[in-house]
């Protein structure tokens, strides 16, 4: 190779080889003293110092990845401020929304993100990477630099470059010094690396478009189950059969002779309506051979007056008024006439056909004549078609509708004339006054 | 590779004249013990004052010196190179195990096994059952089998042999090479360096547990261990740079270390500055976010109260402080402002050892509560920490002196002395 008759226009740059360590310390020293700029040395393995032979300044790397690390301590702190304290307030474990203690290892955890990746990423970039192709690859010599030879490369691109003069400098205990040509051949990727890159980006759109396509689409199929240990647990949920157990159900009874928290109803007057230590009705729907008149001599001592545990005073009536007006008007009606908009409807369709049985008029003298413990009694467990309220309505509050509905009946007990004169009397309507006719719904 | 590497000779690096300082660091010792003794029997507190004073000073230095054995088995266990001119110093400071274990014997074993609870509640026989002004406690109870007085001073005395016999088979080996300049011994240290330190770990997590964590025998913490080993390695790098520095003063390695040992020593000062508070605020975590009161209540008193403003500068001065202040590369690359560094360190060792152990002094059968009482620092706490330092310069010195400062026959001397961060 005709080394010294290339114009410098022509050429990458122009290469030393050294031996050794020394060597090319020594010959960095050289190039870094007559001031070049574009210029590095190669070697097969890091060698310390050569940064200040080479007169290389600092990285910034470190004030960029500190940086990047207080930004994510404000992420992560902000993450947690916007998410758990201020857009959705979410209390865990008792813990305040926003508490430092608690932020600090996602925090931690969100520094160490940025700051990794900051610098990782941003030592590449610095040294810019990847590169994937350099002139001084084309050098059949510049292969041993990869094995056992060191070498400098100072490029044509600087501005006090001189072809003899860094040759000379170079030239300083070098094993040969070479041009560098610049690299002609044409930059083209091969043909399979297309059509490769072509696949692999197709490809990567899969998941995204599964993704988009879960987001509107319907299926008949099952649903995939990426955890099935967690979607198909090893239980039995509650009021399920199961074989496991004797009596096939997966829940258990409470033990015998015990009593659950709150569930103690040692208070029969407050509880079932019947004296204290006298036999209990069972909890079922109406059955005549407990009630009235008729009753025979397995009749519950039904409670007259009230449970020792309520007072009946005002208060207690205002609240009986409004479990009423919630549970029981719809049917019975807001008068306890038994024109409820429920009773309406139902009259109306004519439901008695499929075994409907309409509500009372609760002042009738049928329930007047019921004893307090038989109308909570009816309250608690219910009657033909309508339902028991116990799980519903607490038991102090059945009691304050017993007390209303008495209420009732005593008012619907009033001469009418006494009732002040001022204000025009409207009857109770009953069902029948109310219903509508097939003839005359239209005309009235 | 760089060939003008020179090895320095064996009699430019032997630590004359040590003899002196030695003899001078244990009269002072002695005679502030005396001094500490005396302003313990002014408090009249039954010398509680004394014996809480006296433990930090020795859970102080003994940490230093648990940290240079730790160094030391480190080396061999990662086969490390650039730390073989440093060794020799860390080596030498394990020579301080023998005169702590008489200062924890007398402190700690002694009085405990004779009967006194100046020091831990356990040990009162009242306190634990109830008598006297006590209810007695149920968590000390089920904890029965473990806190017996003869049990203690047994496990003390296991600790202490452990850590003699591993510093001594270390040291010992090392010194042995300067002679022979045999590598086989540094394989041999090598090979045992891997159950030395598991063997390590444990002896210093239990005697973490016993010698502080005890002192509120209710309280428990599993991190307990590794949280004072974190202060122990902190508070021997800053000793290490700072002694170091030093022998190369007096000429004895001179030549020999150079700013990048130092960086490296800052570099690991930094990584356990956050190793520390990593620890630290793991357990503190833990219990906040359980929030059971028989966790919590160790941290309660420390935080709410006349504790509170001593944590936060715990908190700013043992982490935040040090973390900024040691993250620059040109902070660890100059002697001066290094070495300053190192004493802040030192200084903050001792604070976290300090709201460790003196809270509990009123505390249990202190008859106090910490919240209300808060730091009573005084001139019995200098004198503790001037008596325990005479001791363990003492045990450090004689230990170096006529020695090479330099483990002059390590196979690895030559990386060494070339080393150089990138």
């Amino acid at each position: 190779m005709s080394d010294q008759n290339q114009n410098s226009s022509e050429i990458h740059g122009v290469v030393g080889y050294y031996s050794d360590v020394d060597g090319i310390m020594n010959a960095s020293r050289k190039i870094r003293d007559a001031g070049y700029k574009k210029w590095d040395a190669y070697t097969p393995f890091p060698v310390h110092g050569i940064d200040e032979a080479m007169g290389t300044k600092p990285t910034i790397l470190p004030w960029i990845v500190l940086g990047m690390g207080l930004t994510g301590l404000c992420v992560g702190l902000g993450l947690q401020w916007f998410t758990n304290a201020y857009d959705y307030k979410f209390l865990i474990s008792g813990k305040p929304t926003w508490s430092l203690p608690a932020n600090i290892p996602v925090t931690f955890e969100v520094i160490i993100l940025f700051s990794a990746y900051t610098a990782f990423f941003g030592m590449l970039a610095l040294n810019k990477l990847p590169h994937l192709s350099n002139p001084l690859h084309k050098l059949e010599r510049f292969k041993r630099v990869t094995d056992d030879k060191f070498a400098i490369c100072v490029e044509s691109k600087d501005p006090n470059f001189d072809l003899a003069r860094v040759s000379k400098l170079l030239g300083v205990g070098s094993e040969h010094v070479e041009t560098c040509p610049i690299d002609t051949t044409k930059a083209a990727l091969p043909i399979w690396f297309h059509g490769v890159a072509a696949i692999l980006t197709c490809a990567s759109f899969i998941p995204l478009a599964l993704a988009f396509k879960g987001r509107f689409a319907t299926s008949e199929k099952p649903q995939y189950h990426v955890w099935p240990d967690m979607d198909f647990q090893r239980k039995r949920k509650t009021q399920t059969a199961w074989e496991g157990f004797p009596d096939g159900r997966a829940m258990r009874l409470p033990v015998a002779g015990t009593v659950a928290t709150g569930e103690l109803r040692d208070d029969f007057e407050l509880y079932h309506g019947v004296a204290q230590g006298t036999a209990v009705p069972a909890s079922v729907r109406y059955d005549a051979a407990l009630f009235g008149s008729a009753a025979g001599a397995d009749r519950p001592e039904w409670l007259a007056g009230f449970p020792a545990a309520v007072v009946v005073d005002e208060p207690f009536l205002e609240r009986g008024r409004a479990r009423y007006g919630i549970y029981c008007a719809v049917c019975h009606g807001n008068q306890g006439n038994g024109v409820g908009a429920v009773a309406l409807r139902a009259e109306n369709l004519d439901a008695a056909k499929w075994g409907w049985v309409p509500p009372k008029a609760l002042h009738s003298d049928n329930a007047k004549a019921y004893s307090n413990g038989e109308l909570f009694h009816i309250a608690s467990n219910g009657i033909s078609t309508m339902a028991g309220y116990s799980a519903q309505v607490p038991a102090k509050d059945r009691w304050a509708i017993v007390a209303y509905i008495r209420a009732i009946q005593a008012t619907q007990a009033l001469d009418p004339s006494a009732a002040p004169q001022d204000v025009e009397f409207q009857p109770v309507p009953t069902i029948d006054s109310v219903r509508v006719s097939d003839s005359g719904a239209d005309g009235e | 590779m760089n060939t003008s590497i020179e090895l320095p000779k064996r009699d430019q690096v032997i630590a004359r004249d040590l003899a002196g300082p030695a003899k001078a660091g244990l009269v002072i010792g002695v005679l502030a013990l005396a001094a500490t003794a005396l302003f313990g029997l002014g408090y009249g507190d039954g010398m509680r004052h004394f014996g809480h004073s006296m433990l930090v000073a020795l859970l102080f230095f003994l940490a230093i010196t648990i940290g240079a054995l730790f160094f030391t088995v480190l080396h061999h266990l990662t086969s490390a190179g650039w730390s073989v001119v440093v060794r020799r110093v860390a080596e030498a400071i394990t020579g301080a195990f023998p005169v702590l274990f008489l200062v924890a014997l007398g402190v700690l074993v002694i009085p405990v096994i004779m009967g006194s609870s100046y020091i831990y509640d356990w040990a009162s026989h009242d306190f634990v059952y109830g008598g006297g002004d006590f209810p007695g406690s149920e968590l000390i109870q089920a904890k029965g089998g473990y806190f017996g007085s003869l049990f203690f001073g047994a496990r003390i005395c296991f600790y202490f042999l452990v850590w003699v016999g591993l510093s001594r088979f270390f040291a010992g080996q090392s010194l042995a090479q300067d002679d022979d300049q045999d590598p086989s011994r540094t394989l041999k240290m090598q090979h045992r360096s891997g159950v030395s330190m598991v063997l390590f770990a444990l002896v210093t997590t239990f005697a973490a547990f016993d010698m502080s964590m005890s002192l509120n025998a209710e309280w428990f913490s599993t991190m307990y261990g590794v949280y004072f080993f974190a202060g122990c390695f902190w508070s021997f790098l800053a000793t290490l740079a700072l002694a170091t520095m030093w022998l190369e003063k007096r000429g004895n390695l001179k030549g020999v270390v150079s700013i990048e040992h130092y960086h490296d020593i800052g570099k690991l000062l930094f990584a356990f500055t956050f190793f520390w508070s990593y620890v630290s605020f793991s357990q503190f975590m833990l219990y906040w976010y359980a929030d059971i009161p028989e966790e919590t209540h160790w941290f309660h008193y420390r935080m709410w109260g006349e504790w509170t403003n001593f944590t936060l500068l715990l908190a700013a001065g043992h982490f935040l402080i040090p973390m900024l202040g040691l993250m620059s590369r040109h902070v660890k690359r100059r002697r001066g402002v290094f070495a300053a560094w190192c004493i802040y360190c030192l200084v903050f060792q001792f604070i976290d050892l300090y709201w460790n152990v003196m809270p509990e002094m009123v505390n249990g059968v202190g008859m106090g509560d910490p919240a209300t009482t808060g730091p009573a620092f005084g001139m019995i706490d200098i004198t503790a920490m001037v008596s325990v330092a005479g001791l363990f310069l003492f045990g450090f010195l004689n230990k170096l002196n006529g020695k090479p400062a330099l483990a002059i026959g390590d196979p690895r001397l030559p990386e060494s002395l070339a080393f150089q961060n990138v």
